[in-house]
């Protein structure tokens, strides 16, 4: 991030549109600005503008993977770029914390080599990437009828495997193309009904039934019945219509140093000046551009702003003249991304295991995601906050004894997103129509404001992948929109 | 982990904060439980000497502190509007459900509805750094 370092050299840029003096000068700028970054200097800058009282080429609000990709990509362009970032911290939906002596990712975690955007990303800036634990776990724990079932991953697989394949049949004829989601055009019902209903219309023994629930119940981080079934068949196409290969790209990869390593890397390469605890309230357009005010009512000018905030959050922000009623709705409607995410370190150890529970469980799917000397570190997911006190230490205890009946927990923790006025909710997929009927709106920008995000992204919506695609994405879009 | 003398002065300094819930200057609560429920708190707040912030305030000394009064950090508009100081009552309420105690807060945290979990964070909080 700026403000605490010099400029690194970076490479220079040929071809953009900006001449080489131009974008040197901005850069000399921007380093100014930059050092104004810290608190007690910021009422020496004239309200709403840079320390030459220019004003800025671009506003991004939002400092998340959607917001930072914009922001370094537009700065590292030469443009005048400030972050304005509600929480305290970068990172938003992902968040890297300490704990059990582990850089413990409450949100946002695994990545996969199948996710074009952030796997570059990692390779470039030499992040390296560590496997969780249960990719090599000695058993399998699943559900029939109600009575927990151990075996190997193969008998697992055996019972799993089929049924997943069953359901994500459908895919290939209609979603040929991962990142041009809406490339068929005609879906039949496939946006309309919901997982559930896909699930039910299988008519599969229950034990694969019940599994499939639980298993869109994940991946939708709401009741089977919330997700739309075409968003759902989707990431069977991001995992080049494999089954595997999709979890290794859901699960099995996680970021050495947790996401932080990466975000902190992608921030400290941006030239943008960063403004943490500065929620925004209000965009209001005129025709040269627009100011954005905060909500302790400072009044910043841009010639673009790019709104990098969850969908669940946008209709917070007032704009005027108003945004389109599609977006608000959305926004409103929320997405299903709504459960519960939750850490254990348990005393002692258990056999390394992956846990494949039912939607109804408290944790629908629990596994071993760190295997330490003497204890574990369990990780659990939940369809609902309802099913689950996920603050509750006793309550964390008992979800993971349905997979693990011996094992004990001394501490867990979680976070709580769905509360969170800055996310109020977790990852993204749709419900039913809101692919075929809203993603393009979505997207599209309106005057000088640019919407980015992993919501509204074409590719892994809904992961730190969708939310760099989305942000390089815009950040192009800026470009063309304020070089002219 | 926690010696008897620590346990002693947290609740010397529970009982000198004037009009004290009785069951928190109890000293009876279990401040190793106390301690690993600060693991859910110690996600985004450091409590040290340093008194530099994270995610959330530094919660060095919080128990007796005016509220909001973290150096530099960012509070939300609900909390810094907020008079008075951090006593064991109202940080016992905000912690059972903080969005209803102090609606606007920003903190994501939905509470610790387990009244005997509230007692031993408390505890801790009130126990040395
Ligand atoms: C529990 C959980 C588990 C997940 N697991 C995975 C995973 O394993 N792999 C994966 O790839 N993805 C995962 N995700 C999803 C992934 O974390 C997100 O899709 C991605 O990080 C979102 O990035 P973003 O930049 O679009 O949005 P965000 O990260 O949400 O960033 C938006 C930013 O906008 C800020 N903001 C909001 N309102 C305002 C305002 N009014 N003014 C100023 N700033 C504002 C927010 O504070 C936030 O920092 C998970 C998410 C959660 C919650």
């Amino acid at each position: 991030m700026s403000g605490n370092r010099d400029l690194p050299p970076h490479p220079d840029d040929q071809g953009r549109p900006l001449d080489h003096n131009r974008r040197r000068l901005l850069q000399a700028v921007g380093a100014i600005v930059s050092a104004a970054a810290a608190p007690s200097l910021h009422a020496s800058i004239p309200a709403g503008n840079t320390a030459d009282g220019g004003g800025y080429d671009a506003i991004v609000i939002g400092g998340g993977f959607a917001g930072i990709t914009a922001a370094r990509d537009l700065s590292l362009r030469g443009f005048r770029v400030l972050i304005l970032e509600a929480r305290p911290r970068l990172g938003g939906r992902t968040f890297t914390t300490r704990f059990a002596n582990h850089d413990l990712d409450l949100g946002g975690t695994w990545i996969g080599n199948s996710q074009p955007f952030v796997w570059s990303e990692r390779m470039r800036y030499g992040v390296d990437v560590v496997e969780s634990a249960a990719v090599a776990a000695s058993q399998a724990i699943w559900m029939d009828d109600g009575e927990r079932i151990t075996g190997s991953l193969a008998q697992y697989a055996e019972i799993y495997e089929p049924a997943a394949n069953h359901f994500y049949a459908p895919a290939r004829e209609f979603i040929p193309r991962a990142y041009q989601p809406l490339f068929k055009e005609e879906f039949g019902n496939l946006d309309q009904i919901s997982a559930a209903d896909a699930i039910a219309n299988l008519g599969l023994p229950a034990v694969q039934r019940d599994l499939l629930y639980s298993f869109a119940a994940i991946n939708g981080h709401s009741f089977a019945s919330e997700s739309s079934y075409l968003d759902q068949l989707r990431w069977f196409a991001l995992g080049n219509y494999h089954l595997w290969n999709l979890w290794d790209n859901l699960s099995r990869y996680r970021l050495a140093g947790g996401t932080k390593a990466l975000i902190d890397r992608m921030a400290a390469d941006s030239n943008a000046e960063v403004r943490l605890g500065t929620p925004v309230a209000h965009v209001k357009q005129s025709a040269a551009g627009a100011t954005v005010t905060t909500l302790r009512g400072e009044e910043l000018q841009a010639r673009a702003v790019v709104v990098a905030v969850p969908l669940n959050c946008l209709a917070d922000i007032e704009f005027s003249p108003a945004i389109s009623e599609v977006k608000l709705s959305e926004s409103r409607r929320r997405h299903t991304g709504s459960g519960t995410k939750v850490y254990a370190k348990t005393a002692g150890k258990q056999p390394v295991f992956m846990g494949h529970g039912t939607q109804q469980m408290p944790l629908c799917f629990a596994w071993t995601e760190y295997d330490d000397p003497d204890s574990q570190l369990l990780c659990g997911f939940g369809a609902s906050p309802e099913l689950l006190d996920v603050n509750d230490d006793r309550a964390v205890a008992s979800a993971f004894a349905r997979y693990q009946p011996s094992v004990t927990v001394e501490e867990s923790v979680s976070y709580d997103w769905n509360i969170d006025p800055y996310s109020k909710g977790t990852w993204c997929m749709y419900r039913p129509g809101t692919l075929t009927g809203s993603l393009t709106e979505l997207q599209r920008p309106e005057g000088h404001v640019f919407f980015a995000g992993a919501d509204i992204a074409n590719g892994w919506r809904g992961f730190i992948d969708g939310a760099i695609e989305s942000g390089a994405t815009v950040a192009q879009q800026v470009t063309q929109h304020i070089a002219i | 982990m926690v010696s008897k003398g620590r346990r002693l002065l947290a609740a010397m300094i529970l009982a000198g904060l004037g009009p004290v819930a009785p069951h928190l200057a109890a000293d009876n609560c279990d401040i190793d439980r106390g301690a690993r429920l600060f693991a859910k708190c110690a996600m985004c707040h450091p409590r040290d000497e340093t008194g530099v912030s994270g995610a959330g305030p530094n919660l060095a000394g919080i128990i007796g502190r005016t509220i909001a009064d973290a150096d530099g950090f960012p509070y939300s508009v609900a909390m810094s509007g907020m008079d008075g100081i951090w006593t064991p009552e109202r940080l016992d309420a905000f912690l059972a459900a903080p969005m209803a105690y102090i609606p606007g807060t920003t903190m994501g945290f939905g509470g610790l509805r387990n009244p005997a979990d509230r007692e031993n964070l408390l505890c801790y909080l009130a126990s040395e750094q």
